[in-house]
């Protein structure tokens, strides 16, 4: 790896970083590895908005799906 | 490229106005941390686009915009981890800040003096405040509000009003958190991973998350699957259940030690009871779970630790309220005017049960650094289980508590029931939540007994069980809360008792110790009742405050022993006092080289001296029963070693009043003199003297006079060449302290019997001077000398028995040690001449009988001597009625012989009324001779004239009354000659002396 390589890399990773800081000062819940994943879909283009409606949308699905199974 | 930048900035512009409200709605929440970390990281985030982001870059610096925005739409409220996450934030920032900017101190004191505003350089976050040359990051800061038209100025004014606070609080957070900035010197992310990791382990935190799923397979091989299979059999469903939050059963332990010391924790937690006071242990709803115990048993147990928590809750509570109380009493501005009183011993028990609950702290603490040190490798390895610390608990603490609650309320129930019989509910709550106040209603003394009492009890009991533990926990809270009593002892003895000298502005001068077995009474000192009735010990009180008649005395039973000779030497060391001796001035003299010695060195003393090793090494447990038992002999005979230890003090006090007494008052010699007179035993003087009264009665004069008594006395005292007595005597005047042992009621005893002797030598002159006539005919002398020979039976007991009691009672006066004993001896020895005087009540049928026959003898007298008046004038009416008479006579002894007939009458007679009222008017005499007034048998209202009857049918009448008379007299004798007591003996000499009667 070239050493213009390993500076986009670290730049990235510090930027991915401070997305996290502001995504857990907002308390999004997202981890690091799925804010990372938006993070690259935002990149490829995917609409902010609607990424983040369907995400809201999963998490519905998810909770309902547990209390299914509680009861 | 341009329409790209002039986009990203209008877009960039955007997000910072969406990012300011964001931050807002912090600051309105009072979160300025969160608020602060969000710009701090929004302005680091647009430096690194500004900085270093290329086209190519994997994240580009146009998209920041839409990140941000994908992160807004998904943001939600707070919580306390996000909070966390902004601290950690902001120091992290710092650290970075300060190494970046290298601010020194040198740089700050070489610039302008703008004091404080240094300081805001380390925060970027207010950027617009700080001067744009400090960093590059905050210049950009600034300009990037400034690109801003609306709603910046607001901002900005927010922020300079929040400045100030928001500093604060961030160099707060500084301090609190130094451990974690260590973990952010290098990678942040691991930083972060390991902190994250290490709170995920803390069990009393939200996120913390148990290694094992809760849902498992029930495994035989596995208990950790056994509290959720039990579950589901208890729910009788076979859906899986919601994921509790589980603890190890260590941390369990470790949590139960917390809630012994007082703390809550993520299992358990205080409730507030009636008093509002936080002493109800109670498992939390949701509480952590075991995962190889059933829910069932895991609270069982708990509640088991919990009920013990309680207790402990409660006693700190108990100590907390009698300290309160004591702040109360001894801070004026805190005082109310109607405070309760505390008690000493309550407040010493306080500090005892203080001291208990400290050790078991100390113990919990100490299982705890054992948990932590086996945990981490340093010490032994140790097995945790709840129910060895259950076990372990058990042996520590539980029984000592039930006992300490049980006194307490055994206590404050006592002193209900003798209020009323009615419970209320206010009684349910005074026993369920003790309480200093509740207390204030017993007297001093009578809580300090009763605990004392009660504590003893447990002691003993729990010796008996075998509990060495628990009796000598219990042993040593005694000794604590028997030691300010013990003090108040010490004090006692030392000063003696408070004496007033009619001075009422004195009275509150020094209260009586309100703690102390000793009862102050209302009367003055000068009084000869003070000695015995001015200071007593208490007894136990009624509701209104009333002495309950022939109640027990209030004494703690380990004071019991010695407490007679602690009240007796009180007494005495404040009348030598009074008198101005110290008896303690030369108290090397005595032995008595030591100070008072606390409570707990003599019970130390006493411990060890009672307890050798007797058992052969090695066998420890020879060697525990051992010393069980010897702690248990050297316990129960405690009230005897603190009389040894008293006994010494008491005894130099006893014996300087002894010698006051003895030999500066010379109570000997008064004695004598009380006697010679009161007893008449100085005989040749006292028969002088009683001719003296005599001559005055045959005279028919008034011989009760004050005067003409005091004149009689200094005569008769003249005969002898060493006057023996004093005229005051009569008046019973002696000594100051010989008051206490000589006057009332010692003196009406002394009045009563020397009555009963004046009667006797009455009733002997006149007999004497009968016989002396010699002109007697034989019938009458007959008569005559059957009232000679009763009267000298009687007079032999009396001055014969007197003699040799008095004597008797000297010597023992002599070997008495302190003014009470001598008091009892002289009581004693009065009570014996009353009763072989025949002067008690039980006898006063029998006094009554000899003072009728001494009556009878008077009257016979008197009627002889009209007789012979008259038989001189008319001898020849004489004759016939002589005849007369001896017919009669003779007829009358014949029946009398051979029935053995008893016919009984009595005469009202001049003389009785004459003696009567010659021993009745001087003074105390008249005290004396209050029953014989009444008592005179019926009466007959006979003159000595014979105008009605014959003098031979007089005689006849009075033989046949003495016949009776006697035969009574003897059968009671004889019954008195029956009986148990020390004198039975004496009146069986009597009773066959008077055998001869019918001879």
């Amino acid at each position: 790896m070239s050493s213009r390589d390993m500076n986009r890399t670290s730049s990235a990773q510090e930027t991915l970083d401070v997305l996290h800081d502001i995504s857990q000062l907002l308390n999004t819940q997202l981890d690091r590895e799925t804010l990372a994943t938006c993070v690259s879909m935002i990149e490829s283009g995917v609409n902010p908005e609607a990424l983040a409606t369907v995400i809201k949308e999963l998490r519905r699905e998810n909770a309902n799906l547990n209390a299914g199974k509680q009861d | 490229m341009l329409e790209n930048r002039q986009m990203f900035s209008e877009t960039l512009s955007t997000t910072d106005v969406r990012i300011q409200r964001v931050a807002k709605k912090a600051r309105i929440n009072v979160e300025d941390n969160l608020a602060a970390a969000l710009i701090q990281s929004w302005e680091h985030l647009k430096k690194i686009a500004s900085d270093d982001f290329q086209e190519d870059e994997e994240i580009r610096a146009s998209n920041l915009p839409e990140l941000v925005h994908f992160l807004m739409e998904l943001s939600n409220p707070p919580m306390p981890s996000t909070l966390i996450h902004a601290d950690i934030v902001l120091s992290s920032e710092r650290e970075m800040s300060t190494r970046k900017g290298g601010l020194t101190w040198a740089s700050i004191m070489e610039e302008e003096p703008f004091e404080g505003e240094h300081w805001e350089g380390i925060f970027p976050a207010k950027g617009n405040q700080t001067r744009g040359d400090d960093t590059d990051s905050l210049s950009s800061i600034g300009s990037a509000f400034n690109s801003e038209p609306e709603g910046s100025q607001l901002d900005q004014t927010e922020d300079s009003e929040t400045s100030l606070s928001t500093q604060e609080v961030t160099s707060d957070v500084h301090l609190t958190i130094p451990v974690q900035r260590e973990y952010f010197r290098g990678s942040s992310l691991r930083s972060r991973e390991i902190v994250e990791g290490l709170r995920r382990k803390q069990n009393w935190r939200e996120e913390s998350t148990a290694e094992l799923p809760w849902n498992r397979p029930f495994n035989l091989a596995d208990p950790s699957t056994f509290a959720a299979t039990s579950d589901l059999a208890a729910r009788g469903k076979l859906s899986q259940q919601a994921q509790p939050k589980i603890i190890q059963e260590v941390d369990a332990v470790r949590n139960v030690l917390l809630l012994l010391q007082g703390i809550d924790s993520p299992i358990t937690t205080f409730m507030a009871d009636d008093y509002g006071d936080r002493t109800q242990a109670s498992i939390v709803s949701d509480v952590p779970r075991l995962m190889h115990l059933s829910f069932e048993s895991y609270q069982s147990i708990l509640l088991e630790f919990c009920f013990m928590a309680t207790k402990l809750q409660e006693m700190r509570f108990f100590v907390k309220s009698v300290y309160e109380l004591r702040e109360r009493q001894f801070n004026p501005n805190l005082k109310p005017i109607n405070s309760p009183s505390l008690s000493r011993t309550l407040e010493a028990f306080a500090e005892g049960v203080d001291k208990y609950i400290h050790d078991v702290e100390i113990w919990s603490a100490q299982q705890e650094e054992t948990i932590v040190h086996a945990r981490n490798g340093l010490g032994r390895p140790a097995v945790v289980t709840l129910l060895s610390c259950s076990h372990a608990l058990k042996e520590k603490a539980q029984g000592v508590l039930s006992i300490i609650q049980d006194i307490l309320r055994q206590v404050l129930k006592q002193d209900l029931l003798k209020v009323s019989t009615t419970h209320h509910r206010r009684d349910v709550e005074k026993l369920g939540f003790l309480r200093a106040a509740e207390f204030s209603s017993i007297p001093p003394y009578a809580l300090a007994t009763r605990l004392l009492d009660r504590l003893g009890d447990a002691v003993k009991t729990q010796f008996a069980i075998g509990e060495l533990e628990a009796a000598s926990t219990l042993s040593q809270l005694f000794v604590a809360t028997a030691e300010p009593l013990w003090e108040s002892i010490g004090k006692w003895i030392m000063r003696g008792m408070l004496v007033r000298l009619a001075s009422p502005e004195d009275e509150d001068d020094e209260p009586a110790d309100p703690e102390l077995f000793v009862r102050r009474r209302d009367i003055e000192f000068v009084s000869p009742d003070f000695w015995e009735q001015g200071y007593t010990l208490q007894v136990e009180v009624d509701s209104d405050d009333e002495e309950i008649p022939n109640g027990a005395t209030l004494v703690p039973d380990v004071f019991r022993p010695l407490a007679a000779g602690v009240l007796g030497a009180g007494k005495a060391v404040g009348l030598l006092r009074t008198i101005g001796i110290d008896p303690f001035q030369s108290i090397t003299h005595g032995g008595l080289t030591e100070q008072w010695q606390p409570f707990r060195q003599v019970y130390k003393t006493a411990t060890s001296m009672r307890s050798p090793s007797l058992a052969p090494e090695g066998d420890s447990n020879a060697m525990d029963g051992d010393k069980n038992y010897q702690l248990r002999v050297a316990f129960d005979s405690l009230g005897f070693i603190l009389l040894e230890h008293v006994s010494p003090w008491c005894n130099l006090a006893q014996a300087q009043l002894k010698h006051l007494l003895f030999e500066d008052c010379t109570l000997m010699e008064h004695l004598t003199k009380i006697e010679s007179f009161y007893f008449m035993r100085r005989g040749d003087a006292m028969s002088a003297f009683c001719d003296l009264v005599f001559n005055k009665l045959d005279a028919q004069q008034k011989w009760h006079d004050i005067h003409f008594l005091n004149t009689a006395l200094r005569q008769t005292a003249k005969i002898d060449r060493k006057p023996w007595i004093e005229p005051d005597l009569i008046q019973f005047i002696v000594p100051f302290p010989l008051t206490y042992l000589l006057r009332r009621p010692s003196a009406q005893v002394y009045t009563s019997v020397f009555v009963l002797l004046l009667q006797l030598r009455r009733a002997k002159t006149v007999i004497e001077r009968i016989l002396l006539k010699g002109s007697l005919q034989s019938e009458e002398q007959t008569d005559a000398n059957s009232f000679y020979a009763l009267r000298g039976k009687f007079s032999w007991l009396l001055r014969h028995v007197l003699d040799k009691s008095v004597r008797t009672f000297h010597t023992e006066l002599s070997k008495a040690v302190s003014l009470d004993e001598m008091i009892e001896l002289h009581d004693n020895h009065l009570g014996r001449i009353q009763s072989l005087c025949l002067l008690q009540s039980k006898t006063a049928a029998l006094h009554r009988t000899v003072l009728s026959i001494l009556d009878l003898a008077l009257y016979f007298g008197e009627c002889l001597s009209t007789y012979m008046n008259e038989r001189d004038n008319n001898s020849e009416r004489q004759k016939d009625s002589t005849l007369a008479r001896k017919r009669r006579r003779r007829h009358q002894r014949r029946a009398r012989h051979a029935a053995r007939n008893v016919i009984g009458f009595s005469d009202t007679h001049q003389t009785e009324s004459t003696s009567s009222s010659s021993e009745g008017d001087v003074g105390e005499l008249e005290e004396g001779n209050g029953d014989s007034m009444v008592m005179g048998p019926p009466a007959l209202a006979n003159s000595t004239s014979f105008a009605e009857e014959s003098f031979v049918v007089k005689v006849d009448r009075m033989s046949e009354e003495l016949d009776g008379l006697v035969r009574y007299v003897r059968k009671a004798v004889d019954v008195l000659a029956g009986t148990t007591t020390p004198i039975a003996s004496i009146f069986g000499i009597l009773s066959f002396m008077l055998e001869e009667w019918d001879l």
